[in-house]
């Protein structure tokens, strides 16, 4: 089967065995540099603060940008510097100065990397791809009978466009499972009643109704939306492209894992004991927003390590504040919040995770560290688990396809904190992940970052960067308090 | 002419009753899982029991996909038992190998004493096959009814035959009395 964009695992980047292939590509733009010795630097630029802290670095960065070189320091590791690599030569005082911190292949470092991902989906069957969702039938779907979503089209074209390219590209099993349950759209409010939803809209009502249908797609959140929105006249657009495929297989995904279905079970390819924890861990995403002069934080969707959403911090209870971090006072109310979800989740699933994992977008601090250390990573109390990771992953700068770099590791009260940066293969920049964590694999949040990223049904394509619970935290956040 | 139909009718009673006796001995490998038959072997039909492991390890060979493989080394697993000696000795030996266990320089990658290997089903399953340890037992038993997982598990657990997407069960195993 040939899936024809770059983004998704076509046959051209796969290996002689299926996997995929690490095509070097020249196109390493940034490379990290530690200072290692300041007396030449000191020559150089005259008086050179020392030691290298966040203000201090602030003005070796002033210095170094006026000598030509484009560069960025890491506000956690202050003396480490990313530095654009154009076509000329860094000058040699500069690497008399700095020593380089080399990249690794991603496999180098994990022993696995994105590609080695074993899908694994109904009727024991496996796949390299997530996109065989269209082809094979969901891993677990609640619903022993047919599935129905309703369809509500604006446009009798939509619905016929939607209809052609899921009866070409949905496997007969799907078929026969899956029913799509047609509806003329009379009232935007019809879109405002229970179950699974898929509404086709013309691209001018999403524009002019923009604040009803917020409303609506706000009060259909339960951790997770039940309304798909989808603007017919892209919709359209995409028959008869190249991308026909993707798109549907896109949007069946989302429709099976909105309706409670996990469309497949994402297998890691280790036996390392400590990333064997990720698949049992239970994974907090806390969604940030910019509402006026203010942040909205306080919303956290729980999921599971199979990639279901069991639970979230009550919808109506978000903070806001200042600040894109918390204070303290407003984090310890986040936590009673986020306590509260996860004792429902131990009582419902009967499970205790070994392993609690807070990811958000924007980075931890010190003092949130530590309270969250103090309410989740204490093995005495009942309402703590073994261990806690703190997750911030953010688009960064290129350092080439399948590379990982640490870019510095330090330990801290309780554990370790550190940063790397990642690029995987279909990346066009790496991403930042800075992380603070109880354990002492400094490896682990690279692990849970390719994991936690396969887990998201709602978009298959390989060249997403964001991670599916911060994902689902956010989107609430964008439709409650709409622009 | 009696004679001799009598010769063929008891020959045809001792064959019966030793395809019950080897229905028993598999009947038994698959309740008791640990089990390897010693001591009454010599009574069962040991080449039905060598066609049916070679059948399975002719499929095992040909199939990629990972739960089918461990369903069918489930069942090899069970035929070995059944036969002990040689053919139980040969399948300890390709299990590693088969299982995706060996390592290029020769050890095995997993540690039987590991809790978290069975945070990942598909690993409990193969390490289950490899370590037969009761709380691998326990957790295979807990594994999500309807899902695939729990479906190669119920077969290494004894109760469930290879299933039809997995080819079902050779011709030659499935010994009834």
């Amino acid at each position: 089967m040939q899936y024809p964009y770059s983004t998704p695992p076509g046959l051209t980047d796969k290996g002689p065995f299926g996997k995929f292939k690490h095509i070097e590509q020249n196109q390493v733009i940034h490379k990290i540099y530690r200072v290692t010795e300041t007396s030449i630097l000191k020559s150089k630029a005259g008086s050179i603060c020392e030691p290298i802290t966040v203000e201090c670095s602030k003005k070796v960065l002033k210095w170094l940008r006026g000598q030509g070189i484009d560069a960025r320091f890491v506000a956690e590791f202050p003396d480490r510097f990313v530095v654009r690599i154009g076509d000329g030569k860094l000058p040699e005082w500069f690497l008399k100065s700095f020593s380089e911190i080399e990249a690794k292949s991603i496999r180098e470092v994990l022993s696995f990397d994105e590609g080695d991902l074993l899908y694994y989906f109904g009727d024991a069957s496996q796949s390299m791809s997530p996109y065989d969702v269209l082809r094979r039938k969901s891993y677990r779907c609640p619903a022993l009978r047919r599935l129905s979503i309703k369809v509500y089209y604006e446009r009798p074209e939509y619905w016929e466009a939607l209809e052609s390219l899921f009866n070409r590209y949905a496997d007969r099993s799907l078929l026969e499972f899956v029913e799509l349950d047609p509806k003329s759209l009379k009232d935007i409010w019809d879109l405002d009643r229970g179950g699974v939803k898929l509404a086709l809209l013309d691209g001018k009502t999403l524009e002019s109704r923009f604040r009803e249908i917020a409303e609506i797609k706000s009060r259909s959140y339960n951790g997770l939306s039940t309304l798909q929105l989808v603007n017919g006249d892209r919709l359209l657009g995409v028959v008869g492209g190249r991308g026909e495929e993707y798109y549907i297989a896109n949007l069946l995904s989302g429709l099976l894992f909105r309706s409670g279905c996990i469309p497949y079970y994402v297998e890691l390819p280790t036996t390392r004991s400590e990333y064997l924890k990720l698949p049992r861990a239970l994974y907090v995403g806390v969604g940030l927003r910019k509402v006026g002069e203010e942040y909205a934080k306080g919303i956290a969707v729980l999921m599971t390590g199979r990639g279901n959403v069991v639970g979230y911090v009550d919808k109506d209870f978000h903070i806001r504040g200042r600040s894109m971090e918390f204070k303290e006072e407003e984090l310890e109310e986040f936590v009673g919040g986020i306590k509260e979800a996860l004792e429902k989740y131990r009582n419902n699933a009967r499970e205790n995770p070994e392993l609690v994992v807070a990811v958000r977008s924007r980075k931890f601090h010190d003092a949130e560290w530590r309270t969250l250390k103090r309410n989740f990573a204490r093995r005495w109390l009942r309402l703590s688990s073994g261990g806690l990771l703190l997750m911030s992953s953010y688009k960064y700068v290129g350092i080439g396809p399948s590379r990982a770099v640490e870019v510095g590791r330090t330990m801290v009260d309780g554990g370790l904190h550190g940063v790397w940066l990642v690029q995987l293969s279909k990346f066009k920049s790496a991403v930042k992940l800075g992380y603070f964590y109880t354990g002492n694999d400094a490896t682990l949040p690279l692990a849970a970052y390719i994991y936690l990223r396969s887990l998201d049904f709602t978009s298959l394509t390989q060249a997403r960067t964001s991670l599916p619970p911060v994902k689902y935290a956010r989107n609430y956040l964008r439709w409650k308090y709409p622009s | 002419m009696g004679e001799a139909l009598s010769a063929v009718v008891q020959r045809l009673l001792r064959l019966a009753n030793r395809r019950c006796f080897t229905a028993f001995g598999l009947w038994c490998t698959r309740q008791f899982r640990k089990t390897v038959v010693r001591g009454f072997s010599h009574l069962f039909n040991r080449r039905l029991l060598e066609t049916c492991f070679k059948e399975l390890k002719a499929r095992l060979i040909s199939e990629e996909r990972e739960l089918c493989r461990v369903v069918l080394l489930g069942w090899m697993d069970f035929v070995a038992r059944a036969h002990g000696g040689e053919l139980y000795w040969q399948f300890r030996e390709l299990l590693p190998d088969a299982l995706g266990f060996r390592q290029p320089d020769g050890s095995i990658a997993i540690d039987c004493r590991e809790r978290r290997i069975c945070n990942e089903p598909g690993l409990c399953l193969k390490a289950y096959l490899f370590c037969k340890k009761r709380r691998m037992e326990k957790e295979l038993r807990s594994l999500a009814a309807g899902t695939p997982y729990a479906k190669a598990a119920s077969v290494l657990l004894g109760e469930g035959d290879i299933p039809e997407e997995c080819g079902g069960l050779p011709k030659n195993c499935a010994v009834r009395c």
